[in-house]
């Protein structure tokens, strides 16, 4: 399952301290930067102490995991940024694919300029997150993403490289986390007291069950028990990551997904914004839970990735109407266009904005298209013949699917899609259709 | 002969094997390859010692020891990694190989290895650095970080004890000069490196901070950096035990005050760290450089919101002394230093609150608006105490009615209906999850549904059913999973069965059922023929028992009993049982439409399924309900009906439903049972209330402790605290006359056991029981009390509990109490009040919600748990500062109601406490004033007030007491 990646940086990352101002300098990366682009933006942080806090607290996400053993770790996977239309956002994903976070600076956040728009790998080392933290209030500080004096570089300076196995599910996380943000609603929003005291209900330790988030006597807490309009957590414990961030935030909004399948928590300090979202629980990473599965049902012709690169710029927001004065091809007429784009990492999600935004992950494709077991395991029983349509009446249909020693019932009624496999008995769902589901609607569809 | 043969003797004779191996071209190696593979295969596995019962690899140490070697030599990295040959690693064997072999893959294992927690069985530094200064291993930095820590305890080879060399250190520049510095990069054993080592020298503790604070000293290691990387790594998100050993170094290295001020930046970064000790020290150190001229108050101030709102009451103490400290040396930097102090108020602690407060009074203008906003903001939180030294600046916002009534009418979940399914697929697709419990009627909607459709068993029908045929066969000869109960065990035996009953009817129709069955049946076979002790894991529901033996499943037995009788008469009637609506409820309605279907049939209901159906009918719709049964009821059915439903009905003498009416007189919602249903049962009064005797006591017993001079376990009297119900006689006391009486009058038969002869929860050491809990619950979910005792019984025996288990059976019980509205009895009391003082929060949180519902739907009496709680204190049962957290966090300021069932609560616990204060007794107190406060009462009880009295000799509760007094 796993792929080694290898970040290959002409720099590290690193805080330069000088007398007048520190430039924090990032070093980038990218799998599929098809220009030489040697620097996104280049300026200064308005806030660079939020900023600071910010970053160091994605690091913690992105090296942290919650069900992994604890040698892996040490393999700090780099987080990515995506840099134009006025927005800086870092992403990143914990090992185990739960825990999804994002930083965004806003336009009051930096004042600089954006030399170049696009997503990229940036180099986070210890030293240089090390050197974060001591970033103070009311410093100077520059942002330089890539590096801006390109005649600095020499041609043979020894190019840094790291090696980390990346899990695929890393990538398949970033992917299908966009889908869960864009089905999520804001329900609360609380001010800093409130959240310090709402954090201050989560239990110590690792606790197993489920909390929920309601509110009694006017303050908000998190409960064990469940009750009708509560939020679910699965695996609260994960929520501290953000803890640190909540002594300077202004504050926090939750928004939790239509059905509870995932939380996210956007914590607001002034033009910098921290997005955490988990998944339903720690076991369950949002790569395994299949909610991209069925945007990619169908094949995403090579002919969309080129339009979108062509057409749209970092962070701009996602239009398809416009594509398709550009380029002829009406991408609206699509069903579920939107999802089918951000399983291929084209596309990410705003909540604040509702809308989803360009920005192209800095990853080959094959390597987002790659390893889908449910979708290949559908894929093999289409062509080993497993599949059989017994029935077919309007938008009702039934189908018979090879198991092993049994044959599957497959309904599938308007909305509702059910089968007889463990998988589907055991979640009814809640975890993205079985392979068995899948294979039937691929098979209807072309 | 062939290479394959010629190897394969030398393995046998156990011959030296290096010659043959430096002899092997490349191509004879790859003919080895596959050969290699198969005897490390056959070599490696366990098997018996003669007729001894012991288990050891088939081959020598010495032919293992070949084998491992020729894998060396011959395999690839992937191959060499999943063999078992990693023995080979390791100085005395590589040493006389390398130098005419080393595999390509060598570097790259190595520094695979490197990522392993442990390594010190592979390499020692020594060794590790001469096969890099060899050429054979490129230096890899947190390999050596993690083999120095070892590197200074070299170990005796005759005593196997350990020795302190630092001087170690120097044998090499490097060392010092570079790789000492990889200990700081990445996480090590550094901190642990001494623990549990027998020391032959007389070297004391700390061994590795004393070497590198002497070599500091020397000028070896430079000093600046030392103390620096210290800081960092402290803080650089390793385990907490790493950190804090890197926090110890920094004040062992007894840094100055110079460069305490020099790195006082760098110091301000523990506020970040996850721990709360590299703050606390810093945080000490602090209090006495803030008076520095050169303190950076201002990045002080920056940071200083961090340990404010933390964890630790010890940081945010210290923080606000040196706030203090700041605020006198520094007025303009006043409102700042008020304002950031306000956030100490988020902890719900009186101490905390109150220095915070003093300091806003002591430094804060009242007139300035920006403390007046910041202290707004935390009002709602504050204590009275708080509250009264801030009176001046909280004149202008004060509230006389804060509290924010919520309306907790929409926690309860609405009662939903259960849908039945309609179509045989809706039955199929029930079918293939109900032994996964994703809801707990499930266990009821199966044989239902089959009962149902059983006239629709046509082969493509049974076909659609395979799925669910191999599912259950699965879970019956699978081994157990976490979260299965003895139930879906039963549950699947039930429905195997039924498919076995399908096959004797029609074996054509089902053949694909008896294809199943019999490959089942096989490998069943075939694993008792391979394992001597493995029991037949098949079999069918009517033998079906747990291992325990416990009559608490026999209620869910008969109900699948009875539905199988039914299938195989192919009977068409519905159970009486089955929940109509969530989670457990039969609506009277649906129960008199059922009864009728029997009546009109002539078919008397199975015994079990009429009491638990009795048992589930919530008696909601009364008058339509009444209605209905007066239109299609007679005779006993109408009558019991009738008392179900509220009616004033009795049996008759000559009664055909003697156990279904005891039932409908014990579900009834009050304690007073009618004699005459009492006379239905054998059992005594309490077995049917659940009215038993408790006590929470000292227990005297007889432990066993290894003594290690005598080398065996010997006996120990001890003692622990515990709950103890007493369960008395199971069987009612009859006289010696009436014995002789029913034995001359034997036409008159005997009482019949009821389904509360069936409950109980029988097992030394929890197994799967909590899985089962919720189904068991719902049984009697009108008077869950004599189930509640049994659970007391069995998951409060330790009162901080045995096994995660035990703990699951007290929340799903807990769970379950949520969802119904039971009649509260003594056990139910002493159950939410005993979770209240548990050991888990998740469970204590939930005692907590069950209050807060019972008080809302005024059906708990705080009182009693207020006394309940205060007599488990008596002996100081658990730390009364898990019921005190609790109220703070739970139960205080949820609505006027709930203060003052809070306040009846907090004082018949105080009645009830004994006169000796225990540690806690100040916060309980504290809570009381504060809720006496909240409801401005006054203490009215006279035992509380002697109590009170007694307590108030004691110093540290005579303030708090006077507070109480004065309220």
């Amino acid at each position: 399952m796993s792929d080694t990646i290898t970040y290959q940086y002409n720099k590290s990352s690193a805080l330069n301290k000088s007398d007048s101002s520190d430039e924090l300098f990032l070093a980038k990366y990218s799998e599929v930067q098809k220009k030489n682009v040697p620097c996104f933006f280049w300026g200064r942080l308005t806030d660079p102490y939020t900023t600071a806090r910010c970053l160091l607290t994605l690091s913690n996400v992105v090296q942290s995991s919650f069900n992994l053993s604890p040698f892996q770790l040490a393999l700090l996977k780099d987080p990515i940024v995506t840099a134009g239309n006025e927005k800086i956002r870092f992403e990143g994903f914990s090992h185990c694919a739960g825990v999804y976070a994002r930083v965004d600076i806003l336009g009051e956040g930096h004042d600089g300029e954006f030399l170049e728009s696009g997503t990229t790998s940036v180099d986070f080392n210890q030293p240089m997150l090390s050197a974060l933290s001591s970033i103070r209030k009311n410093e100077n500080v520059l942002l330089s993403i890539g590096q801006k004096e390109v005649g600095l570089h020499l041609e043979n300076e020894k190019v840094i490289e790291r090696k980390v196995p990346l899990p695929v599910k890393w990538i398949k996380g970033l992917t299908s986390v966009q889908m869960f943000l864009s089905e999520s609603e804001k329900v609360h929003s609380f001010n800093r007291l409130q959240a310090l005291q709402l954090f201050k209900t989560i239990p110590t330790g690792k606790p197993k069950t489920d909390y929920y988030l309601l509110i009694r006597g006017g303050k908000p807490m998190f409960s064990p028990v469940k009750s009708n309009d509560a939020i679910t957590i699965g695996g609260i414990h994960r929520l501290k990551l953000i803890e640190p961030l909540l002594a300077i935030a202004d504050e926090l909004r939750v928004f939790p997904h239509t059905t509870m399948q995932a939380t996210t928590w956007q914590v607001y300090i002034g033009a910098v914004r921290f997005t955490l979202s988990l998944s339903r629980d720690t076991w369950r990473g949002f790569s395994g839970e299949g909610a991209a599965l069925e945007s990619l049902i169908e094949d995403i012709p090579d002919q969309w990735v080129e339009l979108m690169d062509n057409y749209s710029y970092a962070n701009q927001e996602f239009n398809p109407t416009l594509l398709a004065v550009n380029d002829g091809l009406d991408l609206q007429k699509i069903e579920n266009i939107t999802g089918r784009l951000s399983a291929i990492g084209l596309l990410g999600y705003d909540l604040d904005e509702n809308n989803f935004f360009y920005r192209r992950l800095p990853f080959k494709l094959s390597r987002i298209m790659s390893l889908n077991p449910r979708l290949k395991d559908a894929e093999k029983l289409l062509f080993e013949g497993k599949v059989k349509i017994i029935s077919r009446q309007d938008d009702k249909i039934e189908a018979q699917v090879e198991g092993s020693g049994v044959k599957h019932i497959v309904m599938l009624n308007g909305d509702k899609e059910q089968c007889t496999c463990t998988w589907f008995s055991k979640n009814q769902g809640e975890r993205g259709i079985c392979k068995h589901i899948l294979a039937v609607k691929k098979l209807i569809i072309n | 002969m062939t290479i394959i043969e010629e190897f394969t003797g030398i393995v046998e004779r156990e011959e030296g094997a290096t010659p043959f191996l430096k002899a092997l071209d490349n191509g004879q190696k790859k003919e080895l390859y596959p050969a290699l593979k198969k005897l490390q295969k056959y070599y490696s596995e366990f098997v018996q010692q003669g007729t001894s019962s012991s288990y050891s690899s088939r081959g020598t140490q010495a032919q293992n020891q070949i084998l491992s070697l020729a894998a060396f030599i011959c395999f690839n990295q992937k191959d060499f990694e999943q063999s078992t040959s990693y023995g080979i690693i390791n100085r005395e064997k590589l040493t006389p190989i390398l130098p005419w072999f080393c595999p390509d893959w060598f570097n790259a294992y190595v520094d695979k290895l490197s990522l392993q927690e442990y390594v010190g069985n592979y390499f020692d530094y020594d060794w590790y650095l001469e096969l890099v200064e060899q050429g054979y291993l490129q230096l890899n930095r947190q390999m050596v970080a993690k083999i120095l820590p070892e590197f200074i305890f070299p170990r005796k080879e005759k005593t196997w004890k350990f020795e302190y060399k630092p001087e170690n250190l120097l044998k090499r520049e490097v060392t010092l000069k570079d790789h000492i510095w990889y200990l700081f990069e990445f996480e090590t054993n550094l901190h642990g490196a001494e623990n549990y080592k027998q020391f032959e020298d007389n070297s004391a503790p700390g061994r590795w901070m004393y070497a590198l604070k002497q070599y500091t000293k020397e000028g070896k290691i430079n000093r600046e950096r030392l103390l620096k990387e210290s800081i960092f790594s402290a803080t650089k998100n390793f385990n907490q035990s790493a950190s804090n050993w890197f926090m110890d170094l920094f004040m062992f290295l007894e840094p100055t005050r110079a460069e305490l001020l020099h790195f006082q930046s760098d110091l301000l970064n523990t506020f970040n760290s996850a721990n709360s000790k590299p703050y606390n020290v810093v945080l000490k150190l602090f209090k006495d450089l803030a008076v520095e001229p050169e303190f950076a108050v201002s990045s002080f101030l920056d940071h200083v919101p961090l340990v404010l709102t933390a964890e630790s009451k010890t940081a945010v103490s210290s923080a606000l002394m040196i706030l203090d400290k700041l605020a006198k040396k520094y007025p303009e930097q006043r409102e700042q230093i008020c304002i950031i102090s306000c956030q100490a108020f988020i902890h719900q602690d009186n101490n905390l609150q109150l220095r915070a407060a003093k300091l806003i009074q002591k430094y804060g203008e009242t007139n300035s608006e920006l403390i007046k906003e910041a202290i707004q903001a935390y009002y709602d939180a504050l204590f009275s105490e708080a509250r009264n030294v801030l009176t001046d600046f909280s004149k202008a916002f004060i509230n006389d009615e804060p509290l924010i009534e919520d309306d907790l009418s929409d926690a309860v979940s609405s009662i939903a209906e259960i849908g039945m399914p309609e179509t045989f697929d809706e039955f199929v697709f029930l079918a293939s999850q109900s032994f996964d419990q994703n809801e707990t009627y499930h266990f009821d909607l199966l044989p239902a549904s089959i009962l149902k459709f059983q006239n629709e068993m046509t082969v493509d029908n049974i076909l659609k059913l395979m799925p669910a045929f191999q599912r259950a066969y699965k879970i019956i000869t699978s081994d157990w999973t976490s979260s299965m109960g003895y139930l879906d065990n039963m549950l699947a035996k039930f429905f195997t069965s039924y498919g076995q009953l399908l096959v004797s009817f029609n074996p054509v129709t089902a053949k694909p059922i008896q294809l199943m069955h019999q490959s089942f049946v096989k490998s069943e076979d075939e694993k008792k023929a391979k394992w001597d002790h493995y029991k037949i894991r098949l079999g069918g529901i009517k033998p079906w028992d747990v291992f325990t033996h416990s009559l608490g499943y026999k209620p869910h037995k008969h109900i699948l009993l009875n539905a199988f009788f039914m299938l195989e008469r192919k009977i068409s009637l519905p159970l009486l049982s089955t929940p109509t609506h969530e989670p457990c409820w039969v609506s009277p309605i649906a129960l008199i439409e059922r009864l009728s279907l029997y009546q009109k049939a002539n078919v008397i209901p199975g015994d079990m399924d009429f009491q638990i159906a009795i048992a589930r009918c919530h008696p909601d719709n009364q008058t339509e309900a009444i209605k209905l049964a007066d239109k299609t009821l007679k005779g006993e059915y109408r009558e019991l009906m009738g008392l179900v439903l509220g009616e004033d009905r009795h049996p008759k003498d000559n009664s055909k439903l003697k156990l279904a009416w005891l039932v409908a007189g014990v579900s009834k919602s009050s304690t007073n049972i009618d004699t005459q249903l009492l006379s239905f049962s054998n059992l005594s009064d309490a077995y049917l209330t659940g009215d038993f005797e408790w006590d929470s006591l000292i227990e005297h017993y007889i432990g066993k402790q290894y003594d290690y001079t005598l080398r065996k376990n010997i006996d120990v009297p001890s003692k622990r605290k515990t709950i103890r119900i007493d369960f008395g006689d199971k069987q009612k006391k009859t006289s010696a006359l009436k014995t002789a009486l029913n034995k001359i009058l034997s036409a008159q038969k005997e009482n019949q056991p009821s389904i509360y002869d069936y409950t109980e929860l029988r097992f030394e050491y929890i197994s799967a029981e909590h899985n089962d809990i919720k189904r068991l619950l719902y049984l009697m979910p009108l008077q869950p009390d004599i189930l509640i005792a049994h659970i007391i019984n069995k998951g409060f025996r330790y009162t901080d509990f045995w096994s995660e288990n035990d703990k699951k059976l007290i929340t799903y019980t807990l769970e379950t109490l949520l969802t119904l509205d039971y009649r509260q009895g003594t056990m139910s009391n002493l159950f939410i009040a005993s979770c209240m003082i548990s050991s888990d929060k998740t469970i204590r949180t939930y005692a907590a919600e069950v209050w807060i519902k019972g008080v809302n739907e005024t059906r708990i009496d705080s009182e009693v748990i207020g006394t309940i709680i205060g007599k488990h204190e008596q002996i100081d049962l658990a730390p009364l500062k898990r019921f005190t957290d609790l109220v703070i966090s739970n139960m205080f300021q949820i609505s006027k109601n709930h203060n003052k069932a809070l306040e009846r609560l907090l004082s018949c616990c105080v009645e009830q406490m004994s006169d000796t204060p225990i540690n806690g007794c100040k916060k309980l107190l504290e809570i009381y004033a504060e809720v006496l406060f909240v409801n401005k009462s006054k203490i009215i009880n006279k035992v509380v007030i002697t109590r009170l009295n007694t307590w108030g000799s004691t110093e540290t509760l005579k303030k708090v007491i006077q507070k109480i007094k004065n309220a």
